[in-house]
């Protein structure tokens, strides 16, 4: 299907008719929302750059990229070749990336405007983009909450209206949550659909790149691009990429969601009745409802923090300042490994290496490390289990509403605000993220997990929804 | 199994050398708290006895191999953009062995 055709399906305001003047006015909007701290890199020359290139292909009738003109916002853990890439944290604070992600030699083949690179968690590590060095991003519909994170500035960039598309990473939840907090759709595709090649490690077992946008097709459309085999990322499977516009398109009648009982525990009671609204809307389209039981996925969080914390000490192990990143420190190898090491790191990305190391170490490693795997074989297997009778389940996004920036003080507190997105983690299962409503003027989300490769039922589900809903016409 | 897991101030400053980051005595204090309470928190993973095989990764390695082929690869001046110091092809770092 042709971009046009698509852009008016998504009720996409204006088509991208004269890029360089959408580029201009993605730029006002970033300034104008300066005080929401979206973005940590602004690229307006390249952006503008990109913009008059394409203008030049639209007057010689060339052919022209499927995101030709749309502008994207990229998280700042997505290597960019030329531009800044900070992962939010000291240690990267200058580091200039020699190479893009594959994700970003796609979204340019295919003619995405990078207008800049946007704020999140110090190297992913967060879930409220409260961790960044550059300062918390603010929620887009309440300037005194956060934003959700870890990818929080790539979702307040969508929902500010600067950018048509983002791209961000999940390991534990860290699309799915700001999206859920600024009312916008998500999705982490599954474990190996989206090359990781370029994307800084946090947790390489769990890590996987995802777009974000204000409606299901925009989202659908930044997925086709970026999906796919990747000979540089041996995680990456060799499995054909469906046409996914084609699939959402599809009849809806008969689609089968299983609501995770234990997924509504612990949960804020005005958030549950907003979600088990939103599910009456899927009830009343056509699909099927029915209660079904996860007796493990209570122990999915502690399994996923052992986990994320043992990758992390070692994949931020190569930090040492010496190649790139750090500073210039005089003295012995070592002394200057420590000072680099102690002086770019944030607090929460030293706890999470250090409790790394500690369960990985002799004598833990088999109570902590191997017990964490273990239970996440257990996840995995209840989750194939319910996706051999169900094309999809369902719990709330996150726990409860955005919180006050800083008013959440140990960081167990904040861990437990992943207690509904971390086990599709595990199982290496996609999930997405789509408005449910909102209670007062803080949103509210509807998470729906598929089965390995099978994006396109979520899609599909969260397409008709929108339909119905019209959650794409709430901002 | 024994009892629960609790890490010691001279554990903590052994695990820090490992990680080879430094820490004020402010910091100690404040981290073995955390440390601590997420440790007693982990305490349910380690009392589950469980007889299914540990799962590390959820693709299979089968499709990892490609090719061997020749390709570009990063220039020179790329390789050293970054660096804070180089000498010639070299990457310059502190004295490793004392």
């Amino acid at each position: 299907m042709e971009l046009n055709s698509i852009l008016e399906r998504a009720e996409f305001k204006e088509l991208p008719s004269d890029p360089v003047e959408r580029v201009y006015r993605a730029l006002e909007k970033i300034e104008k929302n300066r005080d929401l701290n979206a973005f940590v890199t602004v690229d307006a020359e390249g952006a503008i750059k990109k913009a008059e290139e394409i203008k030049r292909k639209i007057t010689r009738g060339e052919k022209l990229g499927v995101l030709a003109g749309l502008i994207l916002a990229v998280k700042d853990n997505i290597s960019t070749r030329g531009l800044r890439t900070t992962c939010s944290s000291k240690m990267l604070e200058n580091y200039i990336p020699v190479y893009d992600a594959t994700v970003i030699e796609k979204v340019k083949a295919e003619d995405a405007i990078i207008i800049g690179k946007t704020n999140m968690d110090e190297f992913a590590m967060g879930s409220s983009t409260e961790t960044s060095f550059f300062g918390p991003t603010r929620n887009f519909f309440d300037h005194s909450r956060v934003a959700g994170g870890s990818s929080g500035g790539s979702a307040v960039a969508v929902a500010c209206d600067a950018v048509d598309i983002a791209l961000g990473s999940d390991t534990g939840g860290s699309i799915r949550n700001p999206a859920a907090f600024n009312s916008i759709v998500g999705l982490k595709p599954t474990y190996g659909r989206v090359s990781r090649y370029g994307l800084i490690a946090y947790a390489s077992s769990l890590d996987q790149i995802g777009p974000m946008a204000k409606n299901t097709l925009l989202t659908t459309l930044l997925l086709q691009v970026i999906a796919g085999r990747d000979l540089r990322d041996s995680t990456t499977l060799n499995k054909p990429v469906p046409n996914y516009i084609e699939e959402v398109l599809k009849e809806k009648d008969g689609i089968r969601i299983g609501v995770i009982k234990e997924g509504f525990e612990n949960v804020d009671e005005k958030v549950s009745r907003k979600v088990y609204d939103a599910l009456d809307i899927l009830q009343k389209i056509g699909c099927v409802i029915e209660e079904v039981s996860m007796p493990f996925m209570k122990y999915a969080l502690p399994a996923y923090y052992i986990i994320a914390m043992a990758e992390c000490s070692s994949n931020l192990a190569r930090f040492d300042g010496i190649r790139y990143g750090g500073k210039p420190v005089k003295g012995k190898w070592e002394e200057q490994l420590v000072k680099i090491r102690t002086e770019c790191f944030g607090e929460e990305v030293k706890r999470r290496i250090f409790l790394g190391t500690f369960v990985l170490s002799a004598g833990y490693k088999e109570d902590f490390y191997i017990k964490a795997c273990r239970v996440r074989r257990k996840i995995h297997d209840e989750f194939k289990f319910l996706l051999k009778s169900y094309n999809a389940l369902a719990t709330p996004t996150m726990p409860v509403l955005p919180w006050k920036i800083g008013e959440l003080l140990s960081p167990l507190e904040i861990y437990m605000m992943d207690i509904e997105t971390v086990a599709v983690n595990l199982a290496g299962l996609p999930a997405i993220s789509i408005p449910a409503g909102f209670i007062g003027s803080l949103p509210v989300g509807l998470q729906l997990i598929g089965d390995h490769f099978d994006e396109a039922t979520l899609l599909r589900i969260s397409y008709a929804y929108e339909n119905e809903s019209g959650f794409n016409k709430w901002f | 199994m024994s009892g629960k897991v609790a890490i010691s101030r001279e554990e903590m400053l052994h695990y820090a050398r490992l990680c080879k980051i430094s820490l004020s005595e402010q910091e100690v204090e404040r981290l073995l708290k955390d440390i601590n309470e997420i440790l007693e928190y982990f305490e349910i993973i380690r009392s589950l006895k469980l007889d299914v095989e540990p799962m590390t990764y959820i693709t299979s390695v089968n499709e990892a191999l490609r090719e061997d082929e020749p390709a570009e690869t990063l220039s020179e001046e790329d390789v050293f953009r970054n660096a804070w110091e180089k000498e010639e092809k070299w990457f310059v770092s502190g004295q490793v062995w004392s």
